[in-house]
């Protein structure tokens, strides 16, 4: 099987570890992320207002309404990482299952859909997303029906490129011989489609998935930027400047939210997005090494030719030794 | 060719009505506040196309295009297009000429540096931008020296700060992208006979090898241009430069309790857009000239 590579497993506990971890945070976690207005002493003195750098106490740091940032990451992992998967697959289901069925069934009608979905091609996806997103506002109490549309939206946004992928690959194997000879010989569209065209559609899936995985994310670091939060804002707002607070603390809202104080108070920018940097190096350690195991012509050269080269290699051409060591003539 | 020029209209028609239907989405879910759910409101959907649709032909909004017009849009139109062009020639020609100089370099160093681009650009784009803020900011604190202007406030038109930042990871992966292809190149055979008769490195990589991938240069490029539209318009966000792209937005998006507005106006919605997408079609139409002009490796395998 493809999938059985350290560096992919290493990659998938990790983040398999960092959704466990946050959905197990209500049962060991402050549910206020440690809140505290001002830093008392032993007598009772104040001594210090949030935000505080990072220290023994506060790992990463605090921000200004006084939360623990590390807290904070943690509870915001699942939002991250489930919408964005969430995502992607509706993303692969509708816009897969129709490139399939307009290329295959309705090829007549594939370049009017293209100039129907037109505007997703000229128009770069935030320029879009930005609008239709905004076109809600939350609160606490309706956190699920926000999430839901604007995953719903995400996936709007993402599914005309999947079809047009998805139609380029199977016109692109259609031209192949052997399925020629299979509608020659009567074969319906089903039938190529599970027979012949399945395997290729899983591998060349794979890699759509993860690319489309990639770009939700950066998708959604931007919204972040434009103060459109995954999830919603919460009541209370940012203490001491008017910037809207994230509710489900996801990590591109703390991102965006926090995106100016990077001069004054790094630190609270600074987790988060070096947090969201790794996240995207994971997953991009994952495409590579699917990408080399499926053996695409990546850097020109064939992997599986390679590994034969190298095992040819290791077994040298000996010499059969004719004359002993006191020089008299042996048979074999 | 006659069937072409007959299936225009269609393609006009249907291009159209994925526009309206897209800029009309946002009225489909409605909010119901009360419920606490989300629901599809078709009817309203239904009566805002045909809004859309009857502003479209009345031209609606005419007057306030020709105010629009005379007051700053047109300098901040040209403001853009100016970051845009000049980054994307700074893209183009830096990209070909890291490209060519990395490809000289030994094996062991160039696959070492490919390997670096992979992981340059997975980078999101806005630890750049954090950077290049914290060094600028923290030199001038220290030492007193104004690198660049950053910010477009008071009336500054910073231009230098967001080229470098638009520009700075395209660049990567474009290099990333003429790497990959120089290498495949290399395994044709006509490089492997230039090679077994003696040509020099220089002769097969600079005369040969760059003319026969030119053409896919050209279509990287093309890809190139939407990333820098996306980082354009952040950057117009992120440093207040006043630009088209938030000028436009709020000509005609400045407020939601405005969406009424909107939809009535909807014929200068799609000119405005339509103004945006000018660069791209003409870079587009530039590069698919250029192709049928070189009439080699239009098509390939990407």
């Amino acid at each position: 099987m493809k999938i059985f590579n350290i560096k992919i497993i290493m990659g998938l506990l990790f983040i398999t570890g960092l959704l466990i971890i946050s959905f197990l945070y209500p049962l060991y976690g402050p549910g206020d992320f440690n809140k505290f207005y001002f830093l008392y002493d032993g007598k009772g003195n104040i001594i210090a207002n949030p935000p505080l750098p990072p220290s023994s106490k506060h790992l990463l740091g605090t921000d200004r309404n006084g939360e623990d940032i590390l807290l904070m990451l943690i509870y915001g992992a699942k939002y991250t990482i489930l919408v964005a998967f969430g995502v992607t697959i509706l993303r692969l289901m509708f816009g897969g299952v129709l490139g399939i069925v307009f290329s295959l069934w309705f090829n007549r009608f594939l370049p009017i859909l293209e100039d129907f979905l037109l505007v997703f091609k000229v128009v770069p996806p935030i320029i879009i997303t930005l609008p239709l997103i905004r076109g809600i506002f939350g609160t606490e109490k309706t956190i699920y029906t926000v999430l839901l549309y604007q995953m719903i939206v995400l996936a709007i946004v993402g599914i005309p490129s999947v079809l047009n992928v998805t139609a380029d690959i199977i016109n692109k194997l259609k031209e192949e011989s052997y399925i020629h000879t299979s509608y020659l010989m009567g074969g319906s569209h089903f039938h190529v489609l599970k027979t012949h065209l399945q395997p290729h559609l899983k591998s060349y899936g794979l890699l759509i998935a993860i690319q489309q995985l990639i770009n939700t994310l950066g998708l959604i670091m931007f919204l972040g930027v434009f103060n459109v939060y995954i999830g919603g804002f919460s009541i209370e707002e940012v203490r001491g400047l008017e910037i809207p607070d994230s509710y489900t603390k996801e990590w591109a809202g703390l991102i965006g939210q926090n995106f100016g104080e990077f001069f004054r108070t790094p630190w609270i920018v600074l987790a988060p997005l070096f947090s969201y940097f790794f996240l995207l190096i994971i997953i991009n350690i994952i495409k590579k090494e699917i990408e080399t195991r499926m053996d695409i012509h990546l850097l020109g050269f064939n992997l599986k030719k390679r590994r034969k080269k190298e095992k040819e290699k290791e077994k040298p051409y000996q010499i059969e030794k004719f004359i002993s060591s006191d020089f008299t003539l042996q048979g074999k | 060719m006659i069937k072409k020029v007959l299936y225009l209209p269609v393609r006009g028609i249907a291009m159209l009505a994925g526009f309206l239907i897209v800029l009309n989405l946002p009225s489909l879910v409605v909010f119901d506040t009360i419920k606490k759910s989300n629901q599809l409101n078709f009817s309203s959907f239904i009566n805002n196309l045909i809004i859309s649709l009857n502003s479209f032909k009345k031209m609606n909004g005419f007057s306030e295009l020709q105010v629009y017009f005379q007051g700053q849009a047109i300098h901040m139109y040209l403001y853009t297009l100016s970051i845009f062009g000049t980054s994307l020639l700074i893209v183009s020609i830096t990209g070909l000429l890291v490209s060519t100089t990395v490809i000289m370099f030994p094996k062991k160093i160039r696959t070492r540096i490919i390997s670096l681009t992979e992981w340059a650009t997975t980078v999101p784009e806005l630890l750049i931008i954090f950077l290049l803020e914290y060094l600028v900011i923290n030199l001038y604190k220290t030492y007193d020296i104004q690198l660049f202007k950053l910010y477009g406030l008071f009336g500054a038109e910073p231009r230098f700060s967001p080229i470098v930042v638009i520009s700075f990871l395209p660049t990567i992966f474009l290099v990333q992208l003429m790497l990959k292809e120089f290498i495949i190149e290399e395994t044709q055979d006509y490089v492997v006979f230039a090679k077994s008769k003696g040509l020099t490195y220089r002769t097969i990589y600079f005369k040969h090898i760059l003319w026969n991938i030119f053409p896919l240069f050209l279509t990287h490029v093309r890809l190139i241009i939407w990333f820098l539209l996306t980082n354009v318009y952040v950057m117009e966000h992120l440093f207040y430069i006043k630009g088209f792209m938030l000028g436009m937005m709020n000509v005609y998006h400045p407020n939601i309790g405005l969406m009424n507005k909107f939809q009535t106006n909807i014929g200068i919605y799609i000119f405005g857009f339509l103004l945006f997408a000018i660069p791209i079609i003409i870079i587009n139409g530039l590069i698919t000239i250029v192709l049928i002009f070189l009439n080699r490796k239009e098509k390939r395998d990407l």
